[in-house]
């Protein structure tokens, strides 16, 4: 039983240098396969509603127009999300036909209100 | 992994318990589930660690009151008290009894489709009147601040 | 002789769950303590109702931070005994390379909570340190630190390439270099051995007759695994059950940081094992029937049940936690200790109070 078992720990630790990044100062970089927040592509989006169905919180809303005349994507039907609500599970990447959902690797900020 | 599960009467209960504290069984875990009727099932491992079966006894309850197994594996008071506060089901002489307090849930028999309704409109009344009580000790907060280290220390009995 | 009744938690600097203790004192030794849970329930079970069995995985992972992928693949393999569906191999392997990886940082994190219960604040930072290589190891094949989202009914959703695999067998030789500096401290020092040898000591036939469960039966000489029933891929991997014979705290830890050893090998060995394949089988159908599956968490054995009734959500789902099982055993370990020793102990049975209430 020593009672300095931890010098050469404490040895290197004077040497090495701080472990830790100057985040916020620095950006940290996300890994490829990082799970942030998610995007829509409008111009493929054929707004099924499959996305809003499979949410399990809910935070995606789509609507569709059933006019045949509405053909411009203005028009066509709506896609939103709420970020506060989505918990990044994937989820609606995987079901949707048409691949027009990305899961992006930048998480969203800290927010000091909560904005709907 | 393979299960086999035996439904029996539940005034056999106890028998059938203490055959498994015989053949030293441990008790694994209780699980309730309920729709028409509440159904317990009680699960058991033989003291071996490649034994890959695992033996249920299972019982089903309307509205009987049943006796605990707390006297032969003493650890299962923390499992029927949790039963008891969820599913309202009646079961005596539990050797650390709670009485419905474990989780002090605010609607009772939570997991029990066939409950009665009629806690909704108690706990509406326990809300406005924490309100009001919050209220009256920020008001003696400002006034008496000087009085609150006398008070520290363990109580005594 | 007089009696205290001190009220401890579930706010307390010293105590890391929120957890309640009434504990009857006679001097500074505690006689007897009652327990008192349920501050965080949040009625997880209740969920089932609302959410179809393919979306309660999400909330199944969500039960636990820290063994947040053993829930996950605990409510899958027990739906996929209901539907008799077969997992392929390579999804098998990568299942079981996750639940090793989520051991080591388990008990990293353990040893460091561990350090800091008796006051060793550096050893805290340093075991926390290491643990960060691992999260990064996790965040590269999955995408969350955390919460990983890529177990699912019938595989798993991401595949790890030849490049990475080899990338993560070499970091895992570094950090075994780490830890081994750090174990040496948690064995050798005067100041940890004072504080755990011949504390809350816990017989073999005390634990057996309390229903003790994980690295607390195991450090009381009962060798229970389930990992030995074989389940996901460790039927095709060697290892043996660890166990001490003490029954004091110094064998718990000693336990763990074996397990942690154990865990790094049995990763290079699925690692040098993977087959290829597919990850993932389509599910049809909606499930009937119900099972008990059983499963070894980094704290004990988990108990998992379904009942499905052939609608798209389920009759019950009920979850039983190691922790949940180890508070007897943790009320007895208190008797007759002295009342600075109480959270070291209640740290002993590495609770997880989350899991406990769900």
């Amino acid at each position: 039983m020593s009672l300095l078992s931890m010098t050469k720990t404490n040895l290197k630790a004077l040497f090495h240098g701080p472990y830790t990044s100057q985040f916020p100062l620095k950006a940290r970089e996300p890994f490829a396969n990082t799970r942030g927040h998610i995007d829509c592509d409008l111009s493929t989006c054929i707004f099924c509603t499959l996305c809003d169905k499979k949410c399990p919180t809910g935070a995606i809303s789509v609507t569709r127009s059933v006019k045949a005349t509405d053909t411009t994507p203005e028009k066509k039907g709506t896609w939103s999300i709420e970020p506060l609500k989505c918990i990044q599970c994937g989820y609606c990447v995987e079901t949707c036909n048409k691949n027009s959902l990305i899961m992006k690797g930048e998480c969203s900020e800290p927010a000091t209100e909560n904005v709907r | 992994m393979q299960q086999e599960i035996t439904v029996i009467d539940h005034k056999k209960l106890l028998e059938t318990i203490s055959f498994y504290k015989q053949k030293k069984a441990r008790l694994i875990a209780i699980t309730a589930s309920s729709k028409e009727n509440t159904e317990l099932s009680y699960s058991f491992d033989a003291n071996d660690t490649s034994n890959t079966v695992q033996k249920i006894v299972r019982i089903n309850i309307t509205n009987e009151t049943i006796d605990s197994i707390s006297e032969i594996y003493p650890y299962a008071f923390l499992y029927e008290n949790e039963i008891k506060e969820l599913f309202g089901v009646k079961i005596k002489n539990i050797s650390l009894d709670f009485d419905g307090n474990l989780y002090k849930v605010s609607k009772k028999e939570a997991f029990n489709p066939n409950a009665k309704e009629e806690t909704f409109k108690k706990t509406d009344k326990t809300v406005s009147q924490t309100d009001k009580s919050s209220k009256k000790t920020e008001q003696k907060d400002n006034k008496s601040s000087s009085e609150k280290p006398a008070k520290k220390g363990g109580q005594k009995k | 002789m007089s009696r205290t009744v001190i009220p401890f938690g579930p706010q307390h600097p010293v105590l890391p769950e929120p957890i309640h203790l009434d504990l009857v004192l006679e001097d500074e030794k505690v006689v007897e303590a009652i327990p008192r849970i349920g501050y965080v329930h949040r009625g997880l079970e209740l969920l089932v109702q609302k959410k179809d069995f393919k979306q309660y995985v999400f909330v199944a992972e969500r039960i636990c931070g820290i063994c947040s992928f053993m829930h996950g693949m605990g409510y899958c393999c027990a739906i996929e005994n209901i539907m008799d569906i077969k997992v392929p191999e390579r999804a098998d392997f990568l299942r079981t390379l996750w639940s090793e990886l989520s051991r080591m940082h388990s008990h990293m994190l353990w040893l460091g909570l561990w350090a800091d219960a008796f006051g060793f604040e550096s050893l805290f930072m340093h075991s926390w340190r290491l643990r960060e290589k691992i999260l990064d190891i996790f965040e590269q094949t999955t995408g969350g630190r955390v919460i990983f989202s890529v177990c699912e009914i019938g595989g798993v959703k991401k595949d790890i390439d030849a490049e990475t695999l080899k990338n993560i067998s070499s970091k895992i030789d570094e950090i075994k270099k780490d830890a081994l500096e750090f174990s040496k401290v948690f064995y050798k020092d005067k100041t940890v051995a004072v504080r755990t040898v011949d504390v809350g000591i816990l017989t073999k036939e005390q634990a057996f007759a309390l229903g003790a469960v994980g690295p607390m039966a195991r450090g009381s000489g009962l060798s229970q695994d389930l990992r030995s029933t074989g389940y996901a891929a460790y039927g095709q991997v060697d290892f043996e059950p660890i166990f001490e014979t003490d029954g004091d705290c110094y064998a718990r830890t000693a336990v763990r940081i074996r397990e942690f050893f154990q865990s790094a090998d049995i990763i290079k060995q699925c690692i040098g094992k993977m087959p290829e394949g597919e990850i993932r089988q389509k599910v049809t159908g909606k499930p009937n029937g119900e099972y008990f599956m059983r499963l070894e968490q980094p704290r004990g054995e988990v108990l998992y049940y379904a009942k499905a009734n052939g609608t798209d959500f389920l009759d019950r789902v009920r979850v039983r936690t190691p922790t949940f099982a180890n508070i007897p055993a943790m009320l007895e370990t208190l008797k007759n200790s002295q009342l600075a020793d109480v959270p070291l102990l209640i740290l002993t049975i590495d609770p997880c109070i989350s899991c406990t209430e769900r």
